[in-house]
């Protein structure tokens, strides 16, 4: 595996070159009289004071373009996962907003939001590492956060990733041990436990976001993490969402926008821009079953991992890998569907084929009770507890299996979806392919957040009414015809 | 000589999961290619792959010489002197 591989374009041209060793500067380039301190774009040697300057003025830049109007007082909800990214990501929002800015000082707010996910500490498999002191990293974390925050004058809320399951007090316990059951369930898929679990935390932060009357998020995502997002988002059947992934500004349903002002900024730079900030490094991997595991070394990795890894090795060769990813994917676009229905797991755009798909298994559905003497939700619910909505080939719905136990012969009956029974199973086509492959097969076991339902339900139920009164709408010849 | 060295991102649970470390060497000066192979041969207990691949640092670990860039003082082939810090600092996800 030592081999350098090369990348060439259908012409024969090189495009990656390996980086080439250099004798740099002596002095800083901007200001040639201090020490430098980072190689910063393969070729300037820049000191402390210049770097912390060309970062600020880049990251102003993309902040600019994140604001949806720069007349009014918007507050931005910032995600902070206590990670280098998030917290320089706060640094160079102090740099634009902050008591001590004297030029070109903006004006917008932010209000911060944590995930804690302390609850899913001790499912990485290191044995060693033992609870108490798992606890204590948890703590420390909140604490320093909550201590940053403060010295920036930025508010803070911190959300318990089990929150996904609500947040009644009195349920806290429980909610707990069914998101850990949850991950457990995946067994070794680490592919699905880190998919859901970026799932989820995107989703608190909107909820959360939500909650404070929100509708822009700031997050810190390096552009390394976005070119292996790129990458493997591409590898698991996520590419139509790539584009939108990975851009400046990524548009979450209708309602939320999310910004990447880091997305121009190596790892590299930032974790030098950490360190001269002189935090403590109380960074644990954001991801708990991304952890190094010292138990197995058979241990399988993840879809992610190996991307990360791949990319890493071809950034190590050349240090245009990244970027050249990245202004790539500028260029391209979502396919936009002619109507929206996003994912009720991970809110992604559905494809044109996705919809047809669910529209047909719904509409199909609809068709079958209105022939079948036409009884509603009412009637049938009971005996066809669980019939699943989510296949309408009624050879291979898993439904089959129930109607043989309970000598049930309604199998035309299909159940309507828009049933008020709480254990209707999940349609699997109000899911995207990738979270429909993540949740496959233990969907019906599995104890899922209710916002999954929730945002299944209500996609189908829109469609079904839309179905319904079709028939009364003019259509846009009807209207024509009126007008004239 | 004494070199001082930093791990941090994670990277620490490989070296009995202390992040801080102090190393007597001999001599008064080491190359850092050295240095890295020395450190794996004696500290790192288990996946050394994790921490040296092809012959360098593995990719996605940085690796600051006095707090610099260490590609200002060469990369891999860099000298290390008595008294030096290095940092190693993982930005890996995953292991
Ligand atoms: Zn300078
Ligand atoms: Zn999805």
């Amino acid at each position: 595996m030592s081999g350098v591989p090369s990348c060439s374009t259908d012409d024969g041209n090189t495009v990656l070159n390996a980086t080439p060793k250099r004798v740099y500067a002596k002095n800083c380039i901007r200001c040639k009289e201090s020490k430098p301190i980072i190689v910063f774009r393969t070729t300037d040697t820049l000191c402390w004071p210049c770097y912390r300057e060309v970062i600020t003025k880049k990251f102003k830049n993309n902040i600019s373009k994140s604001r949806s109007d720069k007349r009014e007082l918007e507050t931005f909800a910032v995600s902070l996962s206590g990670g280098p990214s998030s917290m320089v990501m706060l640094d160079l929002i102090d740099q634009c907003i902050g008591e001590n800015v004297k030029r070109a000082k903006m004006f917008f707010k932010v209000h911060a939001i944590h995930i804690d996910q302390s609850v899913l500490r001790g499912l990485n498999g290191n044995s060693n590492s033992n609870d108490s002191e798992d606890n204590n990293t948890g703590l420390a974390i909140q604490k320093q956060l909550e201590e940053i925050c403060s010295s920036y004058k930025v508010p803070l809320t911190i959300v318990p990733l089990e929150n996904i399951y609500g947040d009644a007090n009195e349920t806290r316990e429980q909610r707990r041990q069914q998101l850990v059951e949850v991950f457990e369930q995946m067994e070794s898929n680490n592919t699905s436990k880190e998919d859901l679990l970026e799932h989820f935390r995107a989703q608190l932060v909107y909820e959360t976001a939500h909650k404070l009357g929100l509708g822009r998020i700031l997050n810190g995502s390096s552009s390394n993490r976005l070119a292996i997002r790129l990458l493997s988002s591409t590898s698991k059947g996520r590419g139509n969402s790539v584009p939108n992934e990975t851009n400046l500004l990524d548009y979450h349903r209708t309602s939320t926008t999310v910004c990447h002002p880091m997305r121009d900024f190596l790892l590299k730079e930032i974790a030098i821009y950490h360190r001269y900030l002189g935090l403590q490094d109380l960074t644990v991997p954001s991801n708990p079953f991304h952890s190094i595991n010292l138990n197995q070394s058979s241990h399988k990795a993840s879809i992610n991992t190996l991307c990360e890894n791949f990319i890493n090795t071809l950034q190590d060769i050349s240090s245009q890998t990244i970027h050249t990813l990245l202004r790539s994917v500028d260029k391209l676009h979502s396919p936009v569907a002619d109507e929206s229905m996003f994912c009720s797991v991970c809110s992604c755009s559905l494809t044109k084929s996705e919809i047809e798909t669910l529209k047909k298994s719904v509409g199909e559905r609809i068709n079958n009770s209105n022939s079948n003497n036409n009884t509603k939700c009412s009637t049938t619910t009971t005996n066809n507890q669980a019939t699943s909505c989510c296949s309408t080939d009624s050879s291979k719905s898993c439904c089959s299996n129930d109607n043989n136990n309970n000598n049930n012969n309604n199998n035309n009956n299909n159940n309507n979806c828009c049933s008020d029974n709480s254990s209707t199973p999940l349609n699997l086509h109000t899911l995207c392919y990738s979270c429909r492959n993540i949740l496959d097969k233990k969907s019906t076991t599995l104890t899922l957040p209710p916002y999954i339902k929730e945002n299944s339900k209500t996609m189908v139920h829109s469609y079904q009414l839309r179905n319904e009164i079709k028939d009364f709408l003019l259509n846009d010849d009807d209207d024509e015809d009126d007008d004239n | 000589m004494i070199v001082n060295i930093e791990l941090s991102g994670g990277l620490e649970i490989l070296f009995s999961n202390k992040k801080n470390h102090q190393f007597e060497l001999s001599g008064d000066s080491i190359p850092l290619k050295q240095l890295v192979y020395w450190m794996r041969d004696n500290h790192v207990k288990e996946r050394p792959e994790l921490f040296v691949e092809n012959g360098t640092v593995r990719p996605g670990i940085l690796v600051l010489i006095n707090d610099t860039d260490w590609e200002l003082e060469g990369g891999i082939d860099a000298i290390i002197e008595d008294g030096d810090t290095v940092s190693f600092i993982s930005t890996l996800h995953g292991g």
